[in-house]
């Protein structure tokens, strides 16, 4: 895998918390055994009003012992960040199985680069940035197959209602599934995989997500701000 | 326009509360119609058990499985499944075969050359030594999760020794 099209590994992580984590373990590679981490959202951090930050901090503390060779905590890597990698994948139109290989291929492939990677941030985007290339390489590779009448993206949903959605979804959910669903396709991709990603990795992945670096808050910003007003515009009929 | 709104432009580039909200309940709906299977991170976490940590790694590229055996299939239930991976600079095609209640694995791996190759399971390591037209096989092998990992001597590559990895597949 040519490294050259990743990001940049040493991208500097500017929401570090450095003045943060005093009790945690964070730059002590030689800790003997780190805490089984708890993979849910932390219910009372004291140190961390904030859980982002928090995540942030234990991601990092996860990453420097994975880099010391601790398999437990590159395990504990793959619980946090399979579940952005899903979507990632997903929203490229594979089908489950074949999303389930390119997060597997991903992983494996993070092992010989490992090394390279300094911060929860560049981790994310470098994760993200693998996972879409090679997404978007089996997706191409799978049409270039099966021109005719296996269509990968009937995984895919497209803007169509379909029923069980309606049935799941309870009526917030609904209103703003189906705003979700009006906005351009590429807006629906990145807002899709940031509702996966903690705060401080929102510009990393939507720069990995092909974003131009001058335009990434700004797009962001637009997806979110068209969604806003379908949803006003909902109210408002609904009112009416 | 609604004054709670943000006044656009430079401000979209701070999320507010109701944007973070918002990506909350999109997060949700995603959760709830395409939730990961938990297949994802048992895969990743066997595939990643390997010691191999410099290795280039394969990727599946075709899978041919065969239609479920019908009522009247033809005798001897040979069904066998064909997978072919691809890296960088090997291609390997597998056919998984049942052998009672065990798996065999017949192999090629192009460009042929000999090599050694490890089959890792739940349980073990496998070894297999592949010919020079190579060809490979591996039999009586239990079912789960496996992974193979391939072994180049110098021929190939100029390290002493390069270990290619497919992903953890079903047997």
């Amino acid at each position: 895998m040519p490294n050259s099209t990743l990001p940049d590994p040493t991208m500097p992580d500017s929401a570090a918390p450095d003045d943060v984590a005093p009790d945690y373990p964070v730059l002590d590679k030689t800790a003997p055994d780190y805490p089984a981490p708890d993979y849910s959202a932390p219910d009372s951090p004291p140190a961390y009003p904030d859980p982002s930050a928090a995540r942030h901090a234990r991601i990092a503390a996860l990453l420097l012992s994975a880099q010391s060779g601790r398999r437990e905590s590159l395990n504990g890597i793959v619980v946090e960040l399979s579940p952005l990698l899903w979507q990632v994948a997903r929203a490229q139109g594979l089908e489950h199985e074949a999303a389930e290989d390119v997060i597997q291929c991903t992983w494996l492939n993070l092992l010989s680069h490992l090394d390279q990677i300094h911060s929860p941030i560049a981790l994310t985007a470098w994760l993200v940035t693998a996972t879409k290339r090679e997404a978007w390489r089996t997706r191409a590779a799978h049409r270039a197959e099966q021109p005719v009448d296996r269509n990968l993206m009937t995984d895919v949903r497209d803007p169509e209602p379909i029923p069980e959605e309606s049935v799941l979804l309870a009526e917030r959910h609904h209103d703003v599934w189906q705003a979700v669903r009006l906005l351009p396709r590429r807006c629906q991709e990145l807002l899709r995989v940031v509702a996966f990603t903690h705060r401080p990795d929102y510009d990393a992945v939507a720069a990995a997500l092909g974003m131009p670096r001058g335009s990434i808050g700004p797009t962001r910003g637009r997806c979110l701000a068209k969604l806003r007003t379908l949803l006003d515009h909902d109210r408002r009929g609904g009112l009416a | 326009m609604n004054p709670s709104d943000p006044p656009g432009g430079a401000a979209a580039e701070l999320l507010d509360e109701l944007d973070e909200e918002l990506l909350r309940t999109l997060r949700e709906c995603h959760e709830l119609l395409d939730p990961m299977p938990d297949s994802v991170v048992q895969r990743s976490l066997f595939a990643l058990a390997v010691q191999d940590l410099d290795a280039e790694v394969f990727r599946l590229a075709e899978q041919y499985r065969p239609e479920p055996a019908g009522a009247g299939a033809r005798g001897g239930g040979e069904e066998a499944r064909v997978v072919t991976f691809d890296s960088d600079s090997l291609t390997i095609m597998i056919r998984i075969s049942q052998q009672g209640g065990a798996v065999r694995i017949d192999g090629w791996l192009a460009p042929p050359q000999a090599c050694r190759l490890e089959l890792r399971t739940g349980e073990q390591v496998m070894a297999a030594a592949v010919d020079a037209e190579g060809r490979f096989v591996l039999d009586a092998i239990p079912r789960g999760l496996a992974q193979l990992v391939v072994r180049l001597g110098e021929a190939l590559t100029d390290s002493p020794e390069q270990s290619i990895l497919t992903p953890a597949i079903v047997l």
